[in-house]
């Protein structure tokens, strides 16, 4: 098993260094899209001005220096040269090295010992922000500062905190939306299969076939309408979430009433795949030989439904949900943005609208993160759930 | 990132890649044996009778299949030819003129608009019929940059063992490791909005479609590359190249087609996506995903305008899924649910 999950984490590497340099290739060099305008905003920019900042954001580094900057951005560890004296900044910024050091990802040349030195911010906006840690060896301090995703263009604040800030909302719904899945869609599956053909069967067979072809933001219109105009009487108005721009709920609801319509909606595609993988593993499990031989030394249908056929069955349910979850988890744009639910997907929906490209870029990198990051704790976990897997070394 | 519908093919090939490799490496006899009984089947001409006539025969006996084929027959005929017609029957379908804004906004149902008219009194129905073109374009023009792009990658990756295979395998799963849409979502948000349009919504789906196309393609070309007619070709001194194309393609393309028709439906709801975020077709253009964005802020008080291409994109998906499945069958491909 050590040896199934040390591949698994070996595979990790070049995936994490595959994803991360795709994604900085496409924000880098895509053609068509420029760069500088993508990190300063739209507006008017002469030449001169244009290579200034071009040399300024280090645009005009080789692309592996670039690449390396991006990585330690992302890395928890900033090596940021200290020596507790002012540091003056090309646009006559003076700050606090301690307080922006955050922002400070590259200092340029040599740094002359107490002297006051240049640095580059990654946009014209100062921003200070605590340190989560810091550790000092000599002048060179350490600083635990991870995810430095940039700041906004607009908003004057570092993306990771507007993601952080987004965060609790989309884990709320993606636990509800799991859990729904959970119940409904193992639940269907298994009534589905061990009643096969029967009136529910069909029911499920077509519903999922259905669901699945749906596109999700579609579902959560429909929904909206339904409760929010046919069943608001019925409902007092529960349920429903004004639609797109429409701000937050003032109601005298509790808030998890709020919650149910954007976790149907997240759900719904999820649940559709996870009862059908339900139905056909079970169906798999059902027609081997140990399930007959377990019929015939008398244990009940029940307990060979139960202790055998469906725990078996369980384990490639059990994957899906679970890199289900890391995606939920990752934000959900299109039904964040159907319910104006400020997670995530939401942040990344209103950055796209107003062109705020940091955010499109470190909301997309901090998702891809997480799903990474869930995928491989999810195959990990897998060697626990299938005893397979313990005693094959290899694992394949 | 949850676009449950888009990711939706690659945690399903990754499913497949965890629990149904030995299917898709071992298996996959990719064509049925023709044998001497089927020569005199409905006493039909033998020398007639080929790997795809046997197939639309089996796919002839499938209804479920044929409504389907059928249903995309009407859409792919009446989208090719909606510049002839609708315009007359229907009214300018990207008309923003506002005077019949004024005259025929929100028109209920009735015999010249069967299913109303929207904000700028364009008829909801030639509009639907209209935004077929650029779905429907979307969706097999990505897919097959996708196949194309699999197809070689596949080849390689199958015909050449070692580093070849090796670094393309691991280029597949670094693609696969994540939700497409999200990259393709960066790449449209980063273009300049006189930029969008169809064009990168094609090439942003169909550049990053092709790793789960590579990897079935492989498998199949493992497998097709044991068989004795692949050795013999060889013995006569036959190209790599001629092997691949001559005697490996055709046996081992019936997977690729199954899936291909089923991605295409997946790339309908991408597009769709896209442009109901705003980063797909442009106004004055029309597709079912820019529908829906107009529709969603009237969706209070017009849910009709958002009901109807929605209910397009359900029919058109669930057809090529069902057409997927019928060729599945049909060509008797052994795939993993």
């Amino acid at each position: 098993m050590f040896q199934y999950i040390l591949r698994r984490l070996l595979q990790f590497i070049p995936v994490f260094f595959g994803v991360t340099l795709v994604l900085f290739l496409i924000a880098h060099y895509l053609p068509g899209a420029d760069p500088v305008q993508l990190r300063v905003g739209e507006k008017a920019l002469d030449p001169e001005r244009k290579a200034l900042i071009v040399h300024q954001l280090g645009l005009d580094r080789p692309w592996y220096v670039q690449y390396g900057d991006y990585l330690s951005g992302l890395s928890m560890i900033h090596p940021v040269y200290y020596d507790g004296s002012e540091i003056t900044g090309d646009k006559g910024v003076r700050a606090e090295v301690g307080t922006i050091a955050a922002i400070v990802t590259r200092v340029q040349g040599d740094v002359p010992a107490g002297g006051a030195t240049t640095y580059t911010p990654r946009s014209g906006v100062i921003v200070s922000r605590g340190q989560w840690g810091r550790l000092a060896l000599g002048r060179l301090t350490f600083e635990f500062d991870p995810l430095d995703l940039g700041n906004s263009l607009y908003q004057g604040r570092p993306v990771r905190d507007i993601l952080g800030q987004a965060y609790p909302y989309t884990f709320e719904l993606a636990l509800a939306a799991i859990i729904l899945e959970i119940i409904i869609g193992i639940g269907a599956g298994i009534v589905s299969a061990v009643k096969q053909y029967s009136f529910w069967d069909i029911v499920v067979t077509l519903s999922t076939s259905i669901l699945v072809s749906v596109p999700v933001f579609w579902l959560g219109l429909m929904l909206q309408y339904l409760f929010g105009i046919w069943l608001k009487k019925l409902t007092g108005g529960a349920f429903y979430l004004p639609p797109m721009g429409a701000g937050g709920t003032s109601s005298n609801f509790p808030t998890w009433v709020y919650l149910i319509l954007p976790a149907i909606t997240l759900a719904s595609v999820s649940t559709a795949y996870a009862a059908r993988i339900m139905r056909s593993q079970l169906l798999e499990v059902l027609g081997q030989d140990y399930i007959r031989t377990a019929r015939a030394k008398g244990l009940s249908p029940s307990a060979v439904l139960w202790k055998h056929a469906i725990k078996n069955a369980m384990i490639p349910v059990v994957t899906f949900i679970g890199l289900d979850f890391g995606a939920m988890l990752a934000g959900a744009i299109l039904t964040e943005t159907v319910f104006n639910w400020p997670g995530v997907g939401s942040a990344i929906y209103k950055a796209i609208v107003g062109r705020d490209f940091p955010i499109v870029f470190g909301g997309v990198t901090a998702i891809l993160l997480v799903v990474m990051i869930v995928n491989l704790a999810v195959d990990i976990s897998y060697a626990f759930l299938d005893p397979r897997i313990r005693y094959d070394a290899g694992g394949e | 990132m949850a676009e449950h519908d888009h990711k939706r093919p690659h945690d399903e090939s990754r499913l497949v890649q965890e629990h149904g490799v030995r299917d898709s490496r071992s298996g996959l006899p990719a064509v049925p044996p023709i044998t001497e009984e089927v020569q005199h089947l409905h006493g039909d001409i033998a020398a007639g009778r080929t790997l795809w006539g046997d197939a639309w025969r089996r796919l002839r006996r499938n209804r479920l299949a044929l409504v389907a084929l059928a249903w995309l027959l009407i859409v792919l005929v009446s989208a090719l030819t909606a510049d002839l017609w609708v315009g007359k029957v229907f009214g300018d379908p990207k008309t923003t003129n506002s005077a019949l804004a004024m005259k025929n906004q929100y028109l209920e149902p009735s015999l010249t608009h069967p299913i109303g008219t929207d904000d700028f009194g364009r008829d909801v129905l030639g509009r639907v019929i209209y935004g077929a073109r650029a779905s429907l374009m979307v969706g097999v023009a990505a897919v097959g940059i996708s196949v194309i792009i699999g197809l070689l990658l596949g080849a390689l990756a199958g015909f050449y063992p070692g580093v070849v295979d090796a670094l393309i395998m691991r280029a597949t799963d670094i693609f696969l490791a994540f939700p497409y849409i999200l990259f393709c979502i960066l790449i449209l948000a980063m273009l300049p909005p006189t930029v969008r349009g169809i064009g990168p919504v094609i090439l942003s789906i169909g550049l990053l479609g092709w790793p789960s196309f590579a990897r079935l393609f492989r498998g199949s070309v493992l497998s097709v590359k044991e068989n004795d007619y692949v050795d013999a070709g060889r013995a006569i001194g036959a190209s790599d190249a001629r092997l691949m194309f001559r005697h490996i393609l055709p046996n081992a393309i019936a997977p690729i087609i199954v899936y291909a028709t089923m991605s295409v439906g997946g790339a309908i709801l991408t597009e769709a996506a896209l442009s109901y975020l705003g980063l797909g077709i442009q106004p004055p253009e029309i597709s079912w995903g820019r529908m829906l964005n107009e529709g969603s802020r009237l969706i209070m008080s017009h849910p009709s305008l958002a009901f109807w291409p929605g209910l397009a994109i359900i029919c058109t998906v669930v057809a090529f899924t069902l057409l997927g499945d019928g060729l599945r069958d049909a060509l008797d491909v052994k795939m993993k649910d």
